[in-house]
């Protein structure tokens, strides 16, 4: 009986000792002493050869400074060439002290170069990654993304990483671009219903002028990255949206087409728009515009043609005052009101016929509801609606109901 | 081991522990690759189909008060056919349990050990279910009792916190491949309520046997609502071309949880979770396995089988070598069997067995059969 | 011992010697419905009263209450008599000195010749003198001469006479009176027992056990204030002869779990037994796992309070802790403060315990799985921190955590021997070694001081000593097991503890109950209902008297 019991306990030791040793090798990839964390990586193509590609990874490096409350990150960004990202993850570890890690990567920034070229192998070999995040963003650039990175410092928050969370959430309350991550590219790829977009992002640079032949319809927000009259510390910009057809880059759209393409699938929760006054035609009217109720959108397949139509919803408030407004008058309720479905219709129609026919690439997900009309998903393959979307007709109607100004009702 | 009597929930949440273990893991998987975006139709329409089923096996076992599915075979066709269908299901059952713990460990070894080798870990599993057995049938059942509402608790979880990403459009086109597809061929996903299983076993522990049809019939619903609810996770999440592609689909589905800045990538909670459920349900498969061995052979003590049941599950975990072989377990093999030996000859057994039974005299004692 | 011997020793199987008991619904006794007490008159004969009074309290088996007879002297005449006490209730010196001494012994009082009457009024007509004389009355005698004690009641009903001895005082019969003589002689302790040590609580009484137990048992005594408390006498330990009392109430608690508790410990076969917690040890079901079993407490009304709920209580001489069995996990969490609050306020601590019993129990283990595995779940500005801060120290994670948890274990076990001088002393030398030193000379990060110092807290919040100990020592298994394996680990090892406790059985009742097995728990379960709702006893005990209170209990509220 007393071997019995000393034979069990040296038994349960030499488990114990065993399983220590056999989980023990997983530490070195899992223990938060020997990894480094990418907070952003870019791809670009490579210099020496096309084919492949340059990859930067921008790395944290923590520094306390003696004080024991606060801890300064710096980041470091590193560059490599490779023929694909895992071998540029396996060279970037031979050459840092720890492992690279992408658990904490918030961002992923893709030039628009690689991008027009397709882009499927690298989504999809990131999402097979374990480590990576799936609402990690993805940033399609107009400069190249090594570029795009080492300009990205925050001015107004000391950690980085906390300015790559917050700016695309910014779409809510503007809609010039909005959040798009990892995982609904990955989705959006191998969908027969819709296409993708992702956040456009560029260099802000003050000297590049602006192409004059651009359509100043759209005021002070027909502008892509790249293009904004802003003058700021930060170097980096984004505004607009980047549009693919499958996985290839096909175009771009600019702010205010971006808030278009927001107002048709209610992901914005209010924004500004500038209407013009068609009394002055120098001048604007600016109104905060919020959905009463989300857009009514029916498609329906005429003669094998795509026949959209769309019903917007909203409600006003008008931000500039003159000195002889008056906005308690019903009249002027209603004439503003005109102006602004006008306006928003044009916008928005104007938006649409792009995405058709010039980038044929159905971002507005119109595919959901067209697919009501089919019982069998290998009729709904037989129809090909992606190839039928730059048939389609649109029809566009939107309802404004300025309800009143801020503060001041007549001055 | 004389008072192993158990209450009606502990009834249900045993019988609800196999769908919670299977759907985790490649279930919907299986499910929505048949049929696509009619799974939901689907599943609700195999799901009344289950309660029927439910129901006959709860009406064939109502003559025979307090037996188990090896006490009716030996009633049938004496000490062989007891021997047979006790070993097949013993079989069943080690092979579940094998195939299973495999598929979870290599996920787990994909996201969290890479370097470890899988052996440990299923050993690992092993050991604790060594440790648990020791304890005895009642303790098992209790911890079950305790552990299956927090799995359907973060599966609800789940579903919720995921619904900012759902896109409800998904459901279309509502007859997915088609009428005979959905209806036809989709009958094989019965497989999903596989929990039925237990409800040959069930009578002899019951506290009160006239229960029974109670305990099925809302089990087979809890279930239900359940499958409805990780489907539609995965459904409304993913294209179903990307669901079927994943090796883990809830768990994949975990990975978008985002409250905030703050909560993020809360996958390896729910791991947590689901660690503890499948550890209690192997326990389960074990202990029942080693009952139905004592009814067999008549020992006295069953303690000491645990050792050979415990290598069989370890053979058969380590068997699939490669993917396409554990694919294969899972889908082809755990399919076929459930279809042949619990709806199939269990069925025939039973209804066998009921004409017999009203062919004898109504004075002849069936307690000799037990 | 040769090699075939060492293989048979290791692989036979031995089964486990099993010992199954549970609390069956009661079948010993018969249910008597609730007695009417009608009103009995107290007898004119001695031997009728003794046989009354030894019905009544069950003299032959309650130890502490005695029936002394004597004889009585008045007027030169003998008569019969009987004194009823409690043991502990009363001052024997008053007992003894001035009611059993005038009654007892010959003096000038109970000497008085009795054939002088007193003559009320005398008429004297043809030589015949009639004399109106006043009948001796004994009973005026004995009240008015014979005690000098400032407070006699008489008595014509037993009721009467019993609820005075219950009080403290000391019953009287006479034989030929068909009255009873209650007299004041109160002499048990009062508040001279201490407040309780470990046990503290805001809104209750600060009355705690004593040594003594004679005055622990007329503590419970006082606050039960019942005649079916039982309340036997065993002695344990073959050399020491320990006495030990088993109370129960004999209308409500099951006998086949009073049966079971004094079968246990009669059957003790030890030299000597010198403390509550040897006896916990030697009676409760299993002692492998470290959890316990049995409550244990000095405070007399939590003892009483469950003494009412239908449990036993055994309280042991020389010791002041009593054991309360049989004992659940919700028990253990439970505080007796949680009825002297409102239930909003009850259920609010409640719930925080069950917090502070996670976190005791796998704060470390996850801190470490998380920092070893699953670093992912951080979010990323703490990950930065943690990482800073851990910039500079030498050590590996697992390494720092045992540190510095055997430094805080050590601490705790120091502040309890420290001399009461030097005591302020330590608890700022230990804030500094493991607070800013060890941080500053970077042994140490400041993320795991807050780790232990939250994990300590925690344990301090558990309201029985001996479970929040095994939550201590379990802790160190969960962080091996969150250092090996992760979250694998750390969730293998919950499914294996919540098996193990609800393997285990206290005196016949599940450890789990009323959640495992599921049963209807009658308001009785984790989290408590108003008061008023709180109908019936716990199903589990299988108590003679199932409902507490009537449905409606608020009378003046809702008639």
């Amino acid at each position: 009986m007393k071997t019995n019991k000393t034979v069990k306990k040296i038994f349960i030791l030499l488990l114990v000792i065993i399983f220590i040793y056999a989980f023990s090798k997983s530490y070195t990839t899992h223990s938060i002493d020997n990894l480094s964390y990418a907070i952003a990586m870019g791809i670009d193509t490579a210099d020496s050869d096309p084919e492949k590609l340059k990859i930067t990874f921008q790395l944290s490096t923590i520094s306390s400074s003696g004080d024991s409350g606060s801890a300064q990150n710096s980041t470091v960004t590193n560059v490599v060439e490779a023929s694909s990202i895992d071998s540029a993850i396996n060279l970037m570890n031979a050459y840092i002290d720890k492992e690279l890690n992408l658990a904490h990567c918030k961002i992923i920034i893709i030039s628009e170069e690689v991008a027009s070229k397709g882009i499927a192998t690298e989504i999809y070999s990131l999402i097979n990654n374990t480590q990576l995040r799936p609402t990690a963003n993805v940033v399609i650039t107009k400069c190249t993304a090594n570029d795009y990175i080492k300009n990205s410092e925050s001015d107004l928050t000391k950690l980085v990483t906390k300015y790559y969370s917050l700016f695309p959430d910014s779409s809510k309350f503007t809609g010039y671009t909005t959040t798009t991550t990892i995982g609904d590219l990955f989705n959006g790829f191998s969908s027969y219903k819709y296409n993708n977009t992702a956040i456009l992002g560029g260099l802000n640079n003050p000297e590049i002028e602006t192409d004059d032949t651009h359509n100043t319809s759209g005021g002070d927000f027909d502008i892509t990255s790249g293009q904004s009259p802003i003058i700021g510390e930060r170097g980096t910009e984004n505004f607009g949206l980047a549009v693919f057809d499958g996985d290839t880059l096909v175009g771009e759209l600019t702010a205010i087409e971006t808030l278009c393409h927001l107002i048709i699938s209610n992901k914005v929760d209010s924004f500004l728009i500038a209407v013009p006054d068609p009394n002055d035609n120098a001048s604007t009217i600016d109104m905060s515009v919020s959905p009463k109720k989300n857009s009514k959108i029916s498609v329906d397949i005429v003669n094998g043609m795509p026949y959209i139509k769309v019903h917007v919803f909203l409600n006003a408030k008008i931000f500039t005052i003159n000195q002889n407004s008056n906005y308690t008058n019903s009249n002027n309720l209603d004439d503003l009101s005109n102006y602004a479905n006008i306006y928003l219709k044009n916008q928005i129609t104007d938006y649409l016929y792009k995405t058709s026919k010039e980038l044929e690439s159905d971002i507005d997900a119109f595919g959901n509801y067209a697919i009501r009309h089919f019982t069998t998903f290998t009729e709904w393959i037989d129809y090909g609606w992606l190839d039928n979307y730059k048939n389609s007709f649109f029809d566009i109607n939107v309802d404004t109901n300025v309800q009143s100004s801020l503060l001041l009702t007549e001055s | 081991m004389t008072n192993n009597k158990i209450g009606n929930f502990e009834a249900i949440a045993l019988i609800l522990t196999i769908v919670i273990n299977h759907t985790v893991l490649t279930l919907p998987k299986t499910i929505v690759s048949t049929t696509k975006s009619s799974s939901l139709i689907n599943i609700v329409y195999v799901g009344i189909i289950a309660i029927c089923i439910s129901i006959l096996i709860c009406n064939l076992l109502k003559k025979f008060v307090g037996f188990d599915i090896i006490d009716v075979a030996t009633f049938l066709g004496g000490n062989t056919l007891r021997n047979i269908l006790g070993i097949l299901f013993i079989v069943y059952f080690l092979f579940s349990a094998g195939s299973l713990l495999h598929n979870f460990c290599s996920c787990l070894q994909i996201a969290f050990y890479s370097l470890t080798n899988i052996l440990f870990l299923i050993l690992l599993f092993l050991i604790v279910v060594y440790i648990t057995c020791n304890f005895g049938f009642n303790s098992i059942i209790k911890t079950n009792l305790l552990i299956v509402p927090i799995a359907l608790l973060s599966i609800v979880f789940l579903f919720i916190a995921n619904t900012k990403n759902f896109n409800l459009q998904r459901i279309f086109p509502i007859l997915g491949d088609g009428f005979s597809a959905t209806f036809v061929s989709g009958l094989s996903n019965l497989v999903a309520f596989s929990g039925i299983v237990f409800l040959y076993f069930l009578p002899p522990y019951l506290k009160e046997s006239e229960k029974l049809k109670k305990i099925a019939v809302s089990s087979v619903i809890i279930s239900l609502v359940y499958l409805l609810l990780s489907i539609s996770t995965i459904l409304f999440m993913f294209n179903f071309f990307t669901a079927t592609e994943e090796l883990m689909p809830l768990y994949s589905a975990a990975r978008y949880i985002e409250f905030g800045n703050f909560f993020q990538r809360l996958d390896s909670v729910f791991l947590l979770i689901w660690i503890m459920s499948l550890a209690c349900y192997v326990s389960i498969l074990v202990i029942f396995s080693m009952s139905i061995m004592k009814k067999i052979t008549n020992i006295k003590h069953y303690n000491s089988t645990i050792y050979p049941f415990l290598l069989i599950i370890l053979g058969v975990s380590l068997l699939p070598s490669n993917a396409s072989i554990a694919n294969l377990f899972e889908n082809v093999i755990y399919k076929y069997a459930y279809f042949i030996l619990v709806l199939g000859i269990s069925l025939t057994v039973l209804i066998l067995a009921n004409l017999k039974h009203s062919k004898i005299p109504e004075s002849s004692n069936l307690k000799e059969y037990k | 011992m040769n090699l075939k011997q060492i293989i048979k020793k290791i692989f036979t199987y031995n089964p486990n010697n099993e010992y199954n008991f549970s609390i069956l619904e009661d079948s010993i006794g018969p249910n008597k419905p609730e007695d009417k007490q009608q009103s009995e008159k107290i007898f004119p004969r001695l031997d009728l009263n003794i046989q009354s009074i030894e019905t009544k309290y069950n003299l032959l088996i309650n130890s502490d209450v005695i029936l002394k007879q004597f004889t009585l002297n008045a007027r030169g005449k003998q008569y019969n008599a009987f004194i009823l006490y409690i043991d502990g209730m009363v001052d024997t010196t008053l007992v003894n000195d001035f009611l059993l001494k005038p009654l007892m012994l010959r003096n000038q009082n109970n000497l008085f010749d009795g054939n002088q009457n007193k003559i009320l009024s005398e008429s004297v007509s043809n030589n015949v003198t009639v004399r109106k004389i006043k009948k001796f009355n004994l009973a005026e005698y004995v009240e008015t001469c014979l005690v000098p004690q400032n407070s006699v009641k008489k008595v014509q009903e037993f009721a009467d006479a019993i609820s005075g001895v219950n009080s403290g005082d000391c019953a009287l019969f006479i034989d030929t009176l068909d009255i009873a003589f209650d007299v004041d002689v109160k002499g048990f302790k009062q508040r001279s027992v201490d407040t309780p040590t470990n046990e503290i609580i805001i809104k209750g009484p600060h009355e705690a056990f004593v040594e003594n137990i004679r005055t622990n048992t007329s503590l419970v005594r006082r606050i039960v204030n019942n005649e079916n408390l039982i309340i036997e006498n065993l002695e344990v330990g073959k050399i020491s002869k320990t006495k030990c009392a088993v109370c129960y109430m004999k209308n409500i608690t099951n006998s086949s779990l009073v049966a079971e508790v004094k079968y246990r410990m009669n059957n003790i076969d030890i030299d000597s037994l010198l403390s509550s917690g040897q006896l916990e040890q030697l009676i409760e079901d299993t002692d492998m796992y470290g959890i316990p079993q049995i409550l244990s407490t000095e405070r007399p009304d939590k003892a009483t309070k469950y003494l009412l709920q239908g449990r036993v209580v055994v309280i042991i001489n020389g010791n002041p802790y009593c054991l309360i069995m049989p004992a659940t996990l919700i028990d253990f969490l439970s505080s007796p403060e949680d009825t002297n609050l409102s239930t909003l306020f009850a259920n609010f601590l409640k719930a925080l315990r069950i917090i502070a019993v996670v976190l005791t129990l796998l704060l470390p283990g996850m801190y470490i799985a998380v920092t070893s595995f699953h670093q992912e779940i951080l979010p990323t500005e703490i990950l930065f921190s943690t990482l800073a801060a851990r910039e500079q120290v030498p050590f590996p994670i697992i390494f720092e955590l045992l540190i510095m948890d055997f430094s805080f274990e050590l601490i705790r076990e120091a502040g309890l021997r420290v001399p009461s001088p030097i005591g302020p002393t330590i608890s700022i030398v230990g804030a500094l070694i493991l607070g800013d030193a060890a941080v500053n000379a970077n042994i140490v990060s400041p993320i795991l001081i807050i780790v232990v110092a939250i994990t300590g807290i925690s344990s301090f919040a558990i309201p029985d000593f001996s479970f929040g100990f095994h939550l201590r020592v379990y802790r160190f298994v969960f962080t091996l097991l969150g250092f090996t394996a992760g979250f694998l680990g750390i969730g293998l090892g919950i499914y294996v503890y919540i098996c193990l406790i609800c393997n285990i059985k206290s005196f016949g009742v599940q450890y789990t109950a009323p959640f495992a097995p599921a049963m209807n728990s009658k308001n009785n379960g984790y989290f408590i209902p108003p008061i008023w709702k709180q109908e019936y006893r716990a199903t589990f005990l299988s108590p003679k008297k199932e409902k507490a209170q009537s449905h409606i209990s608020m009378k003046w509220k809702n008639n």
